[in-house]
């Protein structure tokens, strides 16, 4: 029972937070495209395909988990993916450069640790998935499915919000406030 | 009885999570507000752009929503005008910045391009202000540099608009400042000027 809820959640889950960074990218493709040319690791051009074959792969990977159909498939490209992100945000912060991620379309915050921590989490859910994907065998019922769907929905918005509600919950706004 | 509970459960838990987004999306524009001040600070105690030197390469959208890179002005001499929607004298100034811009771009090949430090939707309302209130049509280039955009740190003008950056066909800073004062006067009346002798020349 334990190892079908797990992987209920994993699915929804990584199917949810793959759905938000594609729709986020999507909606400014150059946006993105120049992002991955910030990272600087890359020629110019090469940076700007290869973030189309990212937006492509999301796709797929949400496809996959969503259908059912390549459940395994779709977890182990999930897991590449985030594995590839977290090297390169790596490879920012070691850098000390100060570039935004975009990991969830357009935004003013820079990439920091909270983002490898993020991801460090997704690639354990990811991983669980695939574990689950080959062990589970029962189906739950609708009202089983929809409370963990809910916990996985509270998940996604915790992680791709983590690095505001850590920030906050360490420094709150007493000092724009007082102004 | 097990559905019901699963039904009271799920209903709670989506009023949870819509409180909790709203919540999210509070710190979030808090947070932004909040940067904008600290880069603003950090702006003022900045020095501005060093003249004869590289310009720093930026890249931003038009008003029309096309990217466009300082490369894509390589050869050709270039004035970067960085205005606000909340600045009334950049709204005032705009009729002779056309006429300028026109006369610069015949007489000596400058080309004038406006940088906005706000959201295209607030600039295109600014825009679409000035041509309806002051029958003035923008004809001019508009470069969309929301604070706090790369291209405001990089160019640095320090929140004092309308201020110009005149970067040569090489790219690199002729002459930088509040629109107005010092240089700005000599390279105004250079292009007014060659203008002038352009005209002249015609008659002899």
């Amino acid at each position: 029972m334990l190892v079908v809820c797990i992987l209920a959640f994993c699915r929804v889950a990584i199917a949810l937070l793959f759905a938000l960074a594609f729709a986020g990218k999507i909606r400014d493709i150059r946006a993105f495209q120049e992002a991955v040319v910030d990272f600087r690791l890359l020629p110019s051009n090469w940076s700007r395909k290869l973030a189309v074959v990212f937006l492509a792969m999301e796709f797929l990977a949400c496809a996959w988990v969503v259908s059912g159909l390549l459940l395994l498939a779709g977890f182990l490209l999930a897991t590449g993916l985030l594995m590839l992100f977290s090297a390169g945000l790596l490879t920012v912060i070691r850098r000390r450069m100060k570039i935004t991620c975009n990991c969830f379309g357009w935004t003013d915050r820079r990439v920091s640790g909270y983002d490898l921590v993020r991801n460090a989490v997704l690639i354990l859910c990811s991983l669980s998935g695939a574990w689950a994907s080959v062990t589970a065998s029962q189906n739950l019922t609708m009202g089983e499915f929809g409370v963990i769907a809910l916990i996985a929905v509270y998940f996604v918005v915790l992680m791709t919000n983590l690095a505001n509600i850590v920030e906050t919950l360490r420094r709150p706004f007493y000092a724009f406030l007082d102004q | 009885m097990l559905n019901v509970l699963f039904a009271g459960l799920i209903a709670s838990g989506c009023i949870i999570l819509v409180n909790l987004l709203l919540t999210l999306r509070l710190v979030q524009w808090l947070r932004s507000l909040e940067n904008l001040q600290k880069q603003q600070k950090e702006n003022e105690t900045l020095p501005e752009l060093a003249v004869n030197t590289s310009a720093p390469g930026f890249t931003a959208k038009t008003l029309a929503g096309k990217w466009t890179r300082l490369s894509d002005y390589a050869g050709r001499s270039i004035v970067l005008i960085f205005v606000s929607p909340h600045c009334g004298h950049c709204r005032q100034k705009m009729p002779e910045l056309i006429t300028l811009d026109m006369r610069a771009q015949e007489q000596a090949g400058v080309k004038f391009v406006l940088v906005s430090d706000s959201s295209a939707t607030e600039t295109y309302a600014w825009v679409e202000s000035i041509r309806i209130e002051d029958k003035v049509e923008v004809t001019l280039p508009m470069l969309i540099a929301p604070r706090p955009s790369e291209l405001l740190k990089a160019y640095n003008p320090r929140g004092l608009t309308p201020y110009y950056c005149f970067i040569n066909g090489q790219g690199i800073v002729q002459a930088r400042g509040p629109l107005g004062m010092g240089e700005w006067l000599r390279l105004q009346r250079e292009w007014e000027g060659l203008q002038a002798r352009s005209i002249s020349h015609l008659f002899t």
